[in-house]
């Protein structure tokens, strides 16, 4: 049976020299591929090497036969083989090879277009783990498996991996590998048997990147009517391999660079922690004495009513402006990269001589201490001096996310009570304007709003703001609101939180001193929009508050492509940059990061995976990972560079929080054990206020919704929110901890994990982002890998389901909508999607 | 006649006590004593303020009339105006606002400038620029221009910057002169909402001369011949690795040419150690600049004033220092004024003719603009009439209400202010002021004997300071005659002054054959060589004119040869090719056709005896007047 299709070659070419010799006039190709029952462009090959060797002549009408006759030779095993190799070229016109055992070792032939040399001559590859036909090789047992060794990041190495992958193809007899030798080239193999059932080769094909991944059913097809690979032959049993590495989330502390360490401004985490917690006057108190205050505060901490600075009147934009001046006054405060590209600089005189114009003229238009005041505006000078502006009266600004529906845009506006809108009527991402004014013209539908508008394109809002009369700061108590900000829809129905004046600025300035230790003269970028927290407290009220330089980009920071941001890092001096675990994944996806100037990374928004951590701190700079949510307005966990840092391990607490790990009822557990991250105290930034939700204090507690554990040493791990345990089997997992895992396969860029309701209990269900785009065949395969990837690190679980996917529904701020992917699989309704990012075409599992 | 000038004597102008009191410097007269009595004392330590990788043994060595400053220190200027400023924590400061006519601005800060100086410099090195090097410049008043300066100087190579107005023949000559061996040029320079072509100048200049030339190209980006690179691509081509040759005290930090009677331009030699360190004392001191100050000097990179106060003396302290592109009354008369309220300009330092032009244009243009953050102008260049004076305190000042107007007197050879009205002193109209600290002038006849208060002499320097010329670049001959002209071992500043009893000085203009247009100094025998190079032309003369606007207006007489006849067109051609030749400051008002020039017997030309018929005036002695 294998020696019959494995000469169709030579029975066609007989049939087409009889079907020749009938025909002295000429035989068409068309009739060729007729009688033969193949296409056209195999009767064409056929005939072109019939013609080659003389067999045949090509002539106007088509072919007759040639002058020599052909004589029939009996194979022996060589020329039979050979012939396979010139059968599969035949069919696929791809590059073929061959890899024959002989006595002597194994001789590699291949066919392929002339003048393209082979990369691998006539020997194969010690890394032949990392070829589809030394898999085959090794699959059966005709070489004793090579040393491991990484070649590519592409390339299984993996000895566990490696021995479910062989033994997936001694079940399939079809060996397939991605990235053969050259990222972008992927190749198949199968193994060639002998009458008795004896190995005595390989074949396999070439799939190059062009081709990716169309012609991969047919080229596979064609190897395995060209081999005749019977999955029934029994293979000897295969060579044993090495015991598996350690699982790589094994934790090690890494120390922290040495001069940076040496020159932090925080030297001492554990006695600055534990003087936060005794005296919170000595601690705080001399810090926020650094600013200016109307009237001192009574109390720098009252636990009983969880406030700062009782007592205290100041103004937060009195000290993030005029504090500065005049000393200050040329320096540049912010950058502000536009849509558009335009760069501007700003400089605290501009900014302060601006912003208290624009306080004139919003109290011109009846806006005053305590009315909150709503913006639509994206990232940008106009947003940061609206803020700075109403901050001055004493008014609560209220950052709605651009982009927001007109529904959700209504409903906030109508729940937070504004009286005034201030719009933009178009903003840009990925270098394209996208309208507004219709989204805030439907919301605004029948409310009596009076709206501020900022004409993109145009200088009208700051020639308006710098023709109002400048308004000196209102002195506030310490808690009156300064801002009013919705949480990101990540868990339902967006609550209002609310932050003051007096306990937000100490805490955010601390954090930016202490904790991202940025120094005088450097810049400091976060790539948070504005209207987000991180963006309120660290893209423009820590860095003014503290005299520094702060860079806003609007647009995304991969956009118009990585190498830009590299190159924006690079050329505007960034020092310091906080960011999320999203656009690291992302760079990381994007490969290897351009040199840039940055001192530090600090990653907020969801847990930041170890793989992640590595490599930032191989390609960016240190790591600083941190935790906290928009109700506790700035960092609550995190690893400070007093400390090492333990990848996967957020941190400890920072000076004024108080943190644990409890069980339902709130009893305390052990290292180790997962439970719910609670603090028992709170930092100054912490919020005044809640509107619109149940308040996270229950018991004394403040329950952070977080799944967690802690180590002996004190620091935190998260796992995932609460809401999101996948409880499988036995097994509680953080999505965190099952997303950190599958992240650690090389060919995994992001991934999403969520329970659906199984049999029993939960079922665990992954969504991959690939790395690089996979072909359909190849997904089962690396589903599979992955499966066993993930189990081999999670114990016995049962086997999750893997879905592939190009993108992860996000919140705007980053955080992934695992609500929205179980809507997805269970076909149920995803609920409030305001907060999802644009871009998001619901992603395709399979 | 002499009761009015009585009066005029009598008229004082003061700064506002608020202002007075709050000035840098307090006690004017202590510190000039303590400037002439201890000048080693006094300007060593105002040194010692600066980055010196070896410290100087001496302060000054004097030998009549070489003088060297700062003896054994090496240092470089503008390693003290970048890397000093960034780390004393200046980095994120706005070093430079430069301002364009349509009102594009663009900032950059300390690390900015910093970064892209090491990056030009880098790249200037890999095209061959060493230490000693000479590089002309020839770029329009922009960043670019401030950065050809300071990544030159960082290199320890020695900048001639030749002002982007300047003809073919000047640009050549200048080049030619100083050996250069690299030119940074501009294609274009903007005025008045056009592009003024600079590209063909320079092609036309530079032809068959082999020097590698960096285009900074703002109009066209074309392709560029073999030796010609692009400044772009030249700064963000090159990574910012090139680090501060530091140099000798007196190692030169740039030739700047200047005119001079003979027709020849002199290229005046300054040095980074005396140089960083005088003109730094007149900013604080005299200009009165602090901190946080945002300082305006309207003049070009291509003049004496540029140097010193645009780019170096502001930046080695640290300050914010605005450039503006293009002509002070586009577009519109107010543009000056909407640049100092949107800036919020504390201290700027400009021009008589440009004080004139505000007056022609009135008081209501400033009264638009909220002026408020302006405390002092400074004015230099030529001498400013008093209507001038009066006009600035009254429209600019509010009446002295809001702040000072300080005339002040220096050249190119001088670094910086020489005689000036500190703020702490009362101005008065028609005299620039005292001798500043360091300064020991006085106002001698031709044989170097003091003339009594209140009449003309020659204005004479009589020891040198920190910030005064070296030598006369390839002449130090021509150096030597500044001090040999008058006797008694005193410079010769060429000015014929008069001084009062209280030490005021009265500068009345060049005692010699070289014109004051608009605050540039142009040799009458530059442009009447210029005149003769066109073929129809026999021989010129030029003269000086009194101009309401430029203070001086250039008139030729011009004598044809024979065959040519005198025409409008004519006229026109030679008015057309001097401003192809030198520039369009140095292109004459009017051209008038003679038969002949007056001589002396000797055969040189008296212009006196033009310039007295012009005038209408008593020409004088024309005993060696030729028949």
């Amino acid at each position: 049976m294998a020696r019959k299709r494995s000469l169709s070659t030579v029975q066609a070419a007989l049939r087409i020299l009889a079907y020749l010799a009938e025909h002295p006039e000429g035989v068409e190709v068309k009739e060729v591929a007729r009688l033969l029952g193949k296409s056209l462009s195999t009767a064409y090959a056929l005939l072109n090497s019939l013609a080659e060797e003389g067999f045949a002549v090509k002539t106007e009408r088509g072919y007759r036969l040639g002058t020599t006759k052909p004589v029939p030779v009996e194979s022996p095993r060589g020329p039979y083989l050979g012939e396979a190799l010139e059968e599969l070229y035949l069919r696929t016109r791809e590059r073929c090879y061959l890899a024959l055992l002989t006595p002597e070792g194994v001789r590699l032939k291949t066919r392929g277009r002339q003048g393209q040399p082979h990369p691998l001559g006539d020997t194969l590859p010690e890394e032949v783990h990392a070829l589809a036909l030394g898999k085959v090789l090794l699959a059966f047992g005709a070489l004793p498996l090579p040393p491991l060794r990484p070649r590519t990041p592409y390339t299984l190495t993996d000895p566990l991996a490696l021995e479910e992958e062989l033994k997936r193809v001694r079940e399939s007899g079809l060996a397939a590998e991605m990235e053969e030798y050259a990222p972008g080239l992927s190749a198949l193999a199968a193994p060639l048997f002998g009458p008795r059932g004896e190995l005595l080769g390989a074949l396999g094909v070439v799939v190059p990147a062009r081709r990716f991944p169309f012609a991969f059913s047919r080229l596979a097809r064609a190897l395995s009517e060209v081999a005749q690979v019977s999955p029934h032959l029994s293979p000897p049993e295969p060579p044993s391999l090495a015991p598996p590495p350690e699982p790589s989330l094994r934790v090690e502390a890494v120390e922290p660079p040495r001069t940076l360490r040496e020159e932090a401004n925080l030297q001492d985490y554990a006695e600055a922690y534990r003087a936060s917690l005794e005296d919170p006057e000595a601690f705080f108190g001399p810090f926020a004495r650094e600013f200016l205050w109307e009237s001192p505060w009574k109390e720098v901490y009252d636990p009983e009513n969880r406030r700062w600075f009782a007592g205290g009147r100041t103004n937060a934009a009195l000290n993030a402006l005029d504090r500065h001046l005049p000393q200050r006054a040329q320096q540049v405060a912010l950058l502000t990269l536009d849509g558009e590209g335009r760069l501007e600089k700003w400089t605290y005189r501009e900014l302060h001589d601006l912003s208290r114009r624009l306080a004139g003229v919003l109290q011109a238009l009846g806006v005053q201490a305590g009315d909150r005041v709503a913006l639509y505006l994206p990232t940008g000078v106009e947003a940061a001096l609206s803020l700075l502006a109403l901050a001055r009266l004493g008014a609560v600004h209220v950052a709605l996310p651009v982009g927001l529906g007109p529904e959700a845009l209504r409903e906030r506006l109508v729940q937070s009570k504004a009286r005034l809108l201030i719009a933009a009527d178009s903003y840009f991402r990925r270098g394209q304007a996208i309208p507004l004014r219709p989204v805030v013209e439907a919301a605004v539908h029948g409310l009596d709003l009076p709206i501020l508008w900022h004409p993109r394109g145009t200088t009208e809002f700051l020639e308006r703001a710098s023709e109002g009369r400048s308004v000196e700061a209102v002195p506030v108590e310490a808690h009156h609101p300064l801002f009013l900000l919705y949480t990101s829809g990540s868990t339902g129905k967006p609550k209002g939180v609310v932050h003051g004046h007096g306990g937000y600025m100490v805490g955010v300035a601390w954090a930016l001193r202490y904790l991202f230790d940025l120094k005088p003269g450097e810049v400091f970028h976060t790539t948070a929009d504005l209207f987000w927290v991180v963006g309120h407290s660290f893209g423009l009220y820590a860095p003014l508050l503290l005299g520094g330089t702060s860079l806003l980009v609007e647009d995304r920071p991969d956009h118009p492509s990585p190498a830009a941001f590299y190159e924006r890092l690079g050329r505007l001096g960034v020092d310091v940059l906080l960011t999320s675990p999203t656009v690291l994944r992302l760079l990381r996806r994007h490969g290897e990061a351009r040199p840039t100037a940055l001192r530090l990374v600090g990653s907020v928004g969801e847990a930041l995976a170890p793989e992640v951590w590595r490599w930032a701190q191989e390609n960016l700079a240190w790591p600083l990972d941190n935790w906290w949510q928009t109700e506790l307005g700035a960092p609550a966990l995190a690893t400070p560079l007093a400390l090492p840092a333990k990848p996967g391990f957020v941190g400890v607490p920072l000076p004024g929080v108080e943190a644990r790990v409890v069980d339902a009822e709130g009893r305390v557990l052990p290292p180790g054990a997962k439970g719910h991250l609670v603090l028992l105290r709170t930092g100054p930034a912490h919020m005044v206020d809640l509107l619109g939700g149940e308040s996270p204090w229950r018991g004394g507690l403040y329950w952070t919704g977080d799944l967690a554990t802690w180590d002996e040493e004190g620091y935190f791990r998260i796992l995932g929110r609460t809401d999101e345990v996948i409880k499988v089997g036995e097994a509680r997992l953080g999505t965190a901890e099952v997303e950190a895992i599958a992240l650690t396969h090389p060919q995994v860029a992001e991934a999403a994990a969520i329970g659906l309701p199984g049999e029993e209990g939960e079922e665990m269900a992954v969504f991959v982002v690939p790395k690089k785009e996979v072909p359909e065949e190849l997904k089962p395969l690396l589903a599979e890998k992955l499966k066993g990837h993930l189990l081999r690190h999670l114990g016995p679980v049962p086997p999750p389901r893997i879905y592939f996917t190009e993108s992860l529904p996000r919140t705007r701020s980053g955080k992934i909508l695992r609500r929205l992917l179980k809507a997805e699989l269970l076909g149920m309704d995803p609920g409030d999607t305001s907060g999802l990012e644009e871009g998001y075409g619901t992603g395709k599992a399979s | 006649m002499a009761l009015e000038k009585l009066l005029k004597e009598e008229e004082r102008l003061w700064a506002p006590e608020g202002l007075r009191r709050q000035a840098n410097l307090q006690d004017f007269a202590g510190e000039y004593r303590r400037s002439l009595e201890d000048p080693e004392g006094f300007w060593g330590e105002w040194a010692r303020r600066f980055y010196w990788e070896k410290p100087f043994e001496r302060v000054l060595e004097w030998n009549l009339p070489e003088h060297r400053w700062f003896l054994g220190g090496t240092t470089n200027a503008v390693y003290n105006a970048l890397e000093r400023n960034v780390e004393r924590g200046l980095r994120n400061k706005v070093a430079l606002i430069y301002l364009a006519e349509d009102g594009r601005e663009e900032k950059l800060t300390y690390g900015e400038l910093l970064d892209r100086v090491r990056r030009l410099a880098t790249g200037l090195r890999r095209l061959g620029v060493e230490k000693g090097d000479r590089v002309v410049i020839y770029m329009p008043l922009t960043l670019e221009g401030v950065l050809s300066m300071l990544a030159t100087a960082y290199l320890g190579a020695i900048h001639s910057v030749v002002y982007a107005g300047l003809g073919v023949a000047a640009l050549r000559e200048r080049i030619l002169d100083a050996g250069a061996k690299l030119l940074i040029a501009g294609d274009v320079s903007y005025r008045r909402g056009k592009g003024v072509d600079l590209r063909s100048i320079v092609e036309e200049a530079i032809r068959d001369l082999p020097l590698k030339v960096v285009w900074f190209q703002r109009a066209f980006r074309t392709e560029l011949p073999e030796g010609h690179y692009d400044f772009q691509e030249i700064l963000w081509g090159s990574a910012p690795e090139a680090r501060a040759e530091m140099v000798d005290a007196e190692h030169p930090l740039f030739i700047l040419y200047t005119s001079g009677s003979t027709g020849k331009p002199k290229g005046v030699v300054h040095v980074h150690g005396g140089y960083m360190v005088g003109t730094t004392y007149h900013l604080r001191t005299f200009f009165d600049v602090k901190d946080d100050d945002v300082y305006w000097a309207t003049s070009d990179i291509g003049w004496i004033v540029g140097h010193s106060y645009i780019v170096y003396a502001p930046l080695l302290e640290g300050v914010t220092s605005v450039l503006r592109e293009g002509a002070p009354d586009y577009p519109d008369p107010g543009a000056f004024w909407q640049a100092v309220e949107r800036h919020r300009v504390n201290v700027m330092f400009t021009a008589p003719t440009a004080v004139r032009l505000f007056m022609k244009f009135g008081p209501e243009w400033p009264k638009r603009y909220d002026l408020s953050s302006l405390r002092l102008v400074a004015v230099a260049g030529e001498p400013l009439n008093p209507e001038a004076l009066r006009w600035a305190y009254t429209h600019l000042m509010e009446e002295g209400q809001r702040g000072f107007v300080a005339d002040n007197w220096w050249q190119t050879e001088l670094g910086g202010p020489t005689l000036g009205t500190p703020l702490t002193l009362p101005a008065k109209p028609g005299f620039a002021g005292v001798a500043l600290p360091g300064v020991e002038a006085a106002v001698v006849d031709e044989d170097g004997k003091p003339v009594p208060p209140g009449q003309g002499g020659l204005l004479v320097l009589k020891r040198p300071f920190p910030h005064m010329m070296r030598t006369v670049w390839g002449n130090h001959e021509r150096y030597l005659q500044y001090w040999r002209e008058v006797p008694g071992g005193v410079y010769a500043a060429g000015d014929v002054a008069s001084r009062d009893e209280e030490g005021y000085f009265s500068v009345l203009g060049r005692a010699d054959d070289v014109l004051n247009v608009a605050g540039h100094r142009i040799g009458t025998a530059d442009v009447e060589s210029a005149l003769v190079s066109h073929p129809a032309v026999a021989e010129a003369a030029v003269i000086g004119v009194p101009d309401p606007l430029k203070g001086e207006a250039i008139k030729a007489f011009v004598v044809l040869r024979l065959g040519e006849s005198p025409s409008e067109e004519l006229k026109e051609g030679l008015i057309a090719h001097v401003r192809r030749e030198l520039g369009p400051i140095a292109t004459p008002s009017e051209v008038v056709f003679l038969d002949k020039l007056p001589k002396t017997r000797s055969g040189k030309i008296l212009r006196r005896l033009l310039k007295a018929q012009e005038l209408g005036k008593d020409p004088g002695d024309l005993s060696t007047l030729e028949e």
